[in-house]
C-alpha cells in the first residue's frame, strides 16, 4: 500500500462518521424485526421479516452513511490517493460497520435457526445489501432507485435463503453474497472513477 | 505549475465551461469571473482537477492528473464554496486529520493551521477553517472556489511561492454583496 497512511485514515474516519448510522440502521431493523416476529404464524413467516429488515437496513444505513461522508467529500477527494484507493477506504468501511448492523437481526432468527446459520446468513446478507445500496448512492434519478431497490432484495434474498434450510443453504447464501458483492464493488470502483460530480 | 490547455467541462447545456487556457508560474495568482456560481464552481473543480476535463488538458506541475493524481494533488490546495464544517470537536483535530491525509507531520501542520486561521476576521466559518487546513502544509497550487474578499486576502499573506486561482461570480442572486468588480479586485489583492 503506497499511500498506507492516508488510506488508513480515510478507512478510519469512514468507520467513524458511519457509526451512528450503522447505529441508527440496525435499531430500526432490530425494532422491524422483533415487532413482525411476534405477529407471524410460523417460522417460515419469521424468516421473512427477518430477512426484509436486514435489507431495509442496508438502504436505511446506505443512504444515511453517504449523507454524513458527504461533509469530507471534497476533502477525501482531493487528497493524494490514488481513485481505487479511496474507492476501497470509502466503500470498505461502511460496508463492515453495516455489517454489523444488519446481523443484529440475527439475534431474532437465533430462536428459529441454528445461531451460526443466522450469523452467517445476515452478515453475507447485509454485506451485499450494503455494498449494492453505497453504489447506488453515488447516482441519481432512476438508477439510484433502482440500485436501493436491488440491495433490498439482495440482502433480504440472501439472508431467507441462508436461513431457510439446513447448511447447504446457507453456504449457497454465502456463495450468492460473494458473487453479488464482486460484481456490486466492481460498478461501485468504476462509478466512483468516473465521477464528476458538479453539485 | 498550472497549465490549461483548452481545457473544457461539459455535462449538459447547465454544466459547461471553458475552453480554458491559462499559463500559471510559482508565484503568480489570477482570479476568474463567471456567469454564475454554477460555471465558477466547475471551473475551480477544472483547474483543481477534481473534474476531469471534458477536452482538452490540465497540467499541474508538470503532472497529469489523469495519469499521476497523487503527485498533482499533493501539490494541491483546493477549498469548496460551500465549505461545511468539518465532523470534528477541535479545529486541531480536523488539521491533525489533514496531516494523516497529506502524509505530513502533525505538530507542524496544526501550528500552521492555527496560525492561517488566526489571520481570519471569523475564524468559526467552516470556509476559514478549510482554508486554514489547505495551508497545513506548504501548496504548490492553491484553488479556492468563490472565497470574498477576506479569505482572498488571507491567501495572499500565507501562499508563499505557491500559485493561486480564485473564481467569482456575479448572478442575480450575489449581486447585491458581490459584483463582477471582485473579480478585479481580488486580482488587485493577490498582486
Amino acid at each position: 500500500m503506497k499511500n498506507g497512511r492516508a488510506t488508513l485514515t480515510t478507512f478510519g474516519f469512514m468507520l467513524r462518521s458511519d457509526a451512528v448510522s450503522a447505529a441508527a440502521a440496525a435499531t430500526v431493523a432490530l425494532a422491524i424485526g422483533s415487532t413482525s416476529i411476534f405477529r407471524a404464524n410460523t417460522n417460515s413467516a419469521a424468516l421473512v421479516w427477518m430477512s426484509a429488515a436486514v435489507g431495509i437496513s442496508s438502504i436505511l444505513f446506505a443512504i444515511g452513511a453517504t449523507r454524513e461522508d458527504r461533509k469530507m467529500r471534497w476533502l477525501l477527494m482531493s487528497a493524494p490517493l490514488y481513485g481505487r484507493e479511496l474507492a476501497r477506504a470509502i466503500v470498505i468501511a461502511p460496508v463492515l460497520i453495516g455489517c454489523l448492523a444488519g446481523s443484529v437481526t440475527s439475534i431474532i432468527g437465533m430462536q428459529l435457526v441454528p445461531w451460526y446459520q443466522c450469523v452467517i446468513a445476515t452478515l453475507a446478507a447485509a454485506a451485499t445489501g450494503n455494498m449494492i445500496s453505497i453504489s447506488g448512492t453515488l447516482r441519481i434519478g432512476r438508477d439510484r432507485l433502482v440500485f436501493l431497490a436491488s440491495g433490498f432484495v439482495a440482502a433480504s434474498g440472501i439472508a431467507y435463503i441462508g436461513t431457510l434450510g439446513g447448511p447447504m443453504t446457507t453456504a449457497a447464501s454465502v456463495l450468492l453474497a460473494a458473487v453479488g458483492s464482486y460484481f456490486a464493488l466492481r460498478a461501485f470502483g468504476e462509478t466512483f472513477a468516473r465521477l464528476d460530480l458538479v453539485d | 505549475m498550472l497549465r490549461l490547455i483548452d481545457a473544457a467541462f461539459r455535462l449538459d447545456a447547465k454544466n459547461a465551461v471553458g475552453p480554458l487556457n491559462l499559463t500559471l508560474e510559482a508565484g503568480e495568482a489570477i482570479a476568474l469571473g463567471f456567469d454564475n456560481s454554477r460555471e465558477a464552481t466547475i471551473a475551480a473543480r477544472l483547474a483543481a482537477a477534481l473534474i476531469k476535463a471534458t477536452t482538452g488538458t490540465v497540467l499541474i506541475g508538470d503532472f497529469d492528473p489523469r495519469v499521476q493524481p497523487v503527485q498533482a494533488k499533493r501539490l494541491l490546495g483546493y477549498v469548496p464554496a460551500h465549505a461545511m464544517l468539518p465532523p470534528f470537536h477541535k479545529v486541531e483535530d480536523y488539521f491533525r486529520f489533514r496531516a494523516d491525509l497529506w502524509e505530513v507531520e502533525r505538530d507542524h501542520a496544526v501550528a500552521r493551521g492555527l496560525k492561517v486561521l488566526a489571520r481570519c476576521r471569523n475564524p468559526n466559518t467552516p470556509y476559514a477553517i478549510s482554508l486554514a487546513g489547505a495551508f497545513i502544509r506548504p501548496c504548490g497550487l492553491l484553488v479556492l472556489d468563490q472565497p470574498g474578499l477576506e479569505y482572498a486576502e488571507v491567501a495572499r499573506r500565507e501562499r508563499d511561492d505557491g500559485c493561486a486561482i480564485l473564481t467569482t461570480h456575479a448572478d442575480e442572486s450575489a449581486r447585491a454583496s458581490i459584483d463582477r468588480a471582485l473579480s478585479a479586485q481580488v486580482e488587485n489583492v493577490l498582486r
